[in-house]
């Protein structure tokens, strides 16, 4: 008799999804399924809006990547105003996307992915989370919250708070830098770097701990998504698109984003709101392609920070002659370099001097009716496009959300270690937490889709073909 | 007034789910020397903020009390299993206290009641007079430099799980 195991919901992640485990009549694992089972219709209820107003709309989208929405919204305006902001107001933009990374990097290594690291796939579900890992080393829980802190702080200290600041607006910025603030934030540096070094250390020192767990979390070549620097560098803010294979080619370069929806279809699922993403040339599925820090610390040539860049050299010695590291796990890696960058990108940028300029906006009126924005929020490209009237009122808008395009390798993710770990007859929580840490591995924002409410113990039921509940476990 | 932090916590895009936020502001107003923070959900980092405060009022919009409702946070640290990013004002409490072995001395929540938490901005009359009670009432509790257990409002009282 052929059964399913549903594992929901899924834990330590932003919002609510559920993955499925189908058996066949040995036991054996024929497919899994990672199905995002909310809808909240962001596009839709914002036609009929002002322009103007979306950037504090679509920041609502998510509590914990609102501001790669304000800013991703910001740039779409700019577009629709046909404006250059001033020089100063993209440095900020740049500062606020940095803390976004630190605050959204720092949360998922310390809070979410580290209880794992720390305590072991198979330790006690009951205390395998923040306050077990406060218990076996405080003094590191505490640098991680200080060190998410301090993103939200850049967040609050230019945007006045820390979830849903309407800061940022076509044509620039609302308010200019100040002195003061600018030498609080330097303050923190010291520390931040500090952190983010010792998480650094942290998580090299575990791999060998899961060398036999490592190569079964999304260990497979798929296409590498994100945005790169005119010269290569790895970008946050602009730039152009970059595909790279699995391989480690680049196939195709310097997309303009405006060109986004030639290379990317949306496949759809009757099985999930969670859309699929793919490359159109290669088709779907075997369009799958990833994004985010995993692929961002590939394609890029270089990183011009130089802690970062040392990192990324000994990442990517680890790609061997494919010259892409495809091991899914290794997400965390290049999270983690890609926070060590941020805090150093920071301080250069709280270093210029240009910094507090007091030209933050250009101003201007409704210069186009269709305008793109595109930036890297922490867990990858981010794209909106809006269609205007003359008058500046929404008549469609599309959001291509970075864990949406993850999907599919969410999915493959989720299938191989199905695979490696069941066999239909040894269920366990252990097994059942490293599939969930598969998806961890991508820290993905549901949010961004769905609208998180909280906590909920893991539930895995067991049914049979006809649907019949046989077994199920609750934690 | 003992100093004492008030935190209101919701969503304002989602009709009454933002009370806690509106009751926190008008708090603000009417008693300038109180901190007040207002957020959409607790994040960890809050844990850090609340060790500095000897008393803290949560405020929250529930679905679950057609009332008024007034809870005392306390008691032993609880072992919760926090497992997203946001977090409930019990497992902050006991975050608080787990990483820096204190926490506030009193801490109380209060839901008020909610009724459409559809999306958009309009609240409904029956939660913008719960409102008001709670500021009301709140003030009266803060004002008191007596214990929240002795000054709580007698309606529905159930200590939070």
């Amino acid at each position: 008799m052929s059964k399913t195991v549903t594992i929901a919901p899924v834990t330590r992640i932003e919002g609510h999804a559920k993955i499925t485990i189908h058996l066949d009549d040995k036991g054996t694992v024929t497919d899994a399924r990672f199905h995002v089972n909310e809808f909240r219709g962001f596009e839709k209820f914002c036609e009929g809006r002002l322009m103007w107003e979306m950037a504090g709309i679509t920041s609502r989208i998510c509590g914990i990547c609102p501001t790669s929405h304000l800013i991703t919204s910001a740039k779409a305006g700019d577009d629709i105003l046909a404006v250059a902001i001033p020089p100063t107001a993209e440095k900020l933009r740049r500062l606020i996307t940095l803390a976004q990374w630190i605050q959204s990097h720092a949360l998922s290594f310390f809070h979410l992915s580290s209880p794992d690291f720390l305590l072991g796939f198979d330790s006690d579900p009951a205390t395998r989370n923040i306050f077990g890992l406060i218990a076996k080393d405080k003094e590191f829980a505490r640098r991680g919250i200080r060190l998410r802190k301090f993103g939200q702080e850049i967040i609050e200290v230019l945007g006045s708070r820390r979830i849903h600041t309407p800061w940022a607006v076509a044509g620039g910025v609302r308010e200019p830098f100040e002195v003061s603030k600018r030498d609080y934030l330097l303050a923190w540096i010291p520390e931040a770097r500090e952190t983010a070094l010792l998480a650094l250390k942290t998580l090299k020192s575990i791999h060998e701990n899961f060398s036999t767990d490592i190569p079964n979390y999304g260990n497979f070549r798929s296409l590498f998504v994100g945005l790169v620097a005119p010269d290569g560098a790895l970008e946050y803010y602009d730039g152009t698109i970059r595909i790279m294979d699995g391989g480690g080619n680049i196939i195709a370069d310097k997309i303009d984003p405006h060109s986004y929806s030639d290379q990317f279809g949306e496949a759809t699922e009757d099985w999930s709101y969670l859309k699929f993403p793919y490359y159109k040339p290669l088709g779907h599925p075997q369009g799958m392609y990833r994004v985010g820090p995993l692929a961002r610390v590939n394609i890029c040539d270089y990183i011009d920070t130089p802690l970062a860049e040392e990192e990324r050299q000994i990442f990517k010695a680890m790609a061997g002659q494919a010259e892409a590291v495809n091991n899914s796990f290794y997400y965390h890696y290049a999270r983690l370099i890609e926070l060590l960058f941020a805090v150093e990108k920071a301080e250069a940028l709280l270093n210029d001097p240009e910094i507090l300029n007091p030209h933050v906006r250009s101003k201007a009126m409704i210069n186009r009716l269709m305008g793109i924005g595109v930036s890297e929020a922490p867990r990858g490209t981010l794209f909106h496009q809006y269609w205007v009237d003359e008058n500046g009122v929404l008549q469609k808008v599309n959001l291509i959300i970075a864990t949406a395009q993850n999907n599919l390798a969410m999915n493959r993710t989720v299938r191989q270690l199905a695979m490696r770990y069941i066999d239909g007859n040894k269920i366990t929580d252990g097994i059942l937490n490293r599939i969930e840490a598969g998806i961890r591995c991508f820290d993905p924002c549901l949010s961004c889709s769905t609208h998180a409410a909280g906590q909920m113990p893991l539930h895995v039921q067991l049914f049979d073909a006809d649907h019949r509940l046989l077994d199920e476990i609750r934690r | 007034m003992i100093p004492a932090l008030v935190i209101g916590f919701g969503n304002t895009l989602r009709g009454d789910d933002g009370a806690g936020i509106l009751a926190a502001e008008q708090l603000a107003a009417r008693l300038p020397d109180l901190a007040v923070d207002t957020m959409q959900g607790l994040q960890p980092e809050l844990a850090e903020r609340l060790r500095g405060f000897g008393r803290v009022v949560f405020l929250d919009a529930s679905l679950r009390n057609p009332h008024l409702a007034f809870s005392l946070l306390g008691g032993s640290p609880r072992r919760t299993r926090p497992g997203s990013h946001s977090l409930s004002p019990a497992e902050i409490m006991d975050l608080c206290f787990s990483l820096y072995e204190r926490r506030p001395e009193e801490a109380m929540l209060v839901e008020i009641p909610a009724h459409d938490c559809g999306i958009g901005t309009a609240m409904t009359e029956a939660t913008r007079s719960a409102i008001t009670a709670c500021v009301e009432a709140v003030a009266r509790i803060l004002c008191n430099d007596q214990a929240f257990s002795a000054t709580l409002p007698s309606n529905p009282v159930e200590p939070a799980a």
